[in-house]
């Protein structure tokens, strides 16, 4: 069993799950006026 | 580079933040074509790396030969298509040019933090410094520092643009990379198993 590649594809999953509920949780969208 | 290409999408973000359109999962995920790619094609035993066991792996042991998902002229390609694929889907210029240009910064970046790569086949001439071969902490370290110079950049940007990131959500943000990046520093050179196995 590839356990390297499963573990790399783990860890990307996360932190791409992490990463965009940081930057995007309460993003304002386009700027305001 | 693993974590690190995440970071990239955030340079272009707050500009096409301003503009509408573009989603910010499409930029992580342009981000990581050449690498969502090679893990594909290592599970096809394509590009699959040795030892496959994450136990018996480290950073400079590692031997692997990504000639389709990561060489120069494969990556090219790559880029263009994404492009393509983003201007059809959102008729968006500039949301288009930053995913493609993405793609290829994937590569660059890990021309200096990764493995040995080539133009197009394996006897093309070389691109890449092999840091993880010669130098795997200060590879990660690198990556660390290159992360952090793009988060830096991103709230700069948005405070730029009168939207300035709170404190607690710019320290998370800088936490989650340099775990995601730290956390393999210990097997840069030291395969798990002998790290933590039966001595």
């Amino acid at each position: 069993v590839p356990t390297l590649v499963l573990a790399l594809i783990a860890a990307y999953a996360v932190f791409f799950a992490a990463i965009h509920a940081i930057v995007t949780r309460g993003s304002g969208g386009p700027r305001r006026p | 580079m693993i974590v690190g290409h995440y970071a990239a999408a955030l340079l272009p973000w707050s500009r096409l933040k301003d503009e509408g359109g573009c989603p910010f999962w499409l930029l992580l995920l342009s981000a990581q074509v050449p690498e969502f790619l090679w893990l594909a094609l290592a599970l096809a035993g394509v590009e699959a790396p040795r030892p496959a066991s994450l136990l018996d792996a480290s950073f400079s042991n590692i031997q692997v030969e990504m000639l389709w998902s990561h060489n120069l002229v494969p990556a090219l390609v790559q880029a263009a298509i994404v492009a393509g694929a983003v201007f059809a889907a959102l008729r968006r210029a500039r949301a288009a040019l930053a995913c493609g240009g993405l793609v290829l910064l994937h590569v660059l970046c890990d021309y200096v933090v990764g493995f040995e790569h080539q133009v197009l086949g394996r006897d093309s001439p070389r691109v890449a410094l092999d840091s993880y071969g010669r130098a795997p902490e200060l590879a990660i370290l690198f990556e660390l520092g290159w992360s952090l110079a793009c988060i830096f950049w991103y709230h700069a940007s948005e405070a730029r643009r009168g939207r300035p990131v709170a404190r607690g959500r710019r320290r998370l943000l800088y936490a989650v990379f340099a775990v995601g990046i730290l956390m393999w520093l210990p097997a840069a050179r030291t395969p798990l198993r002998a790290l933590f196995g039966p001595r």
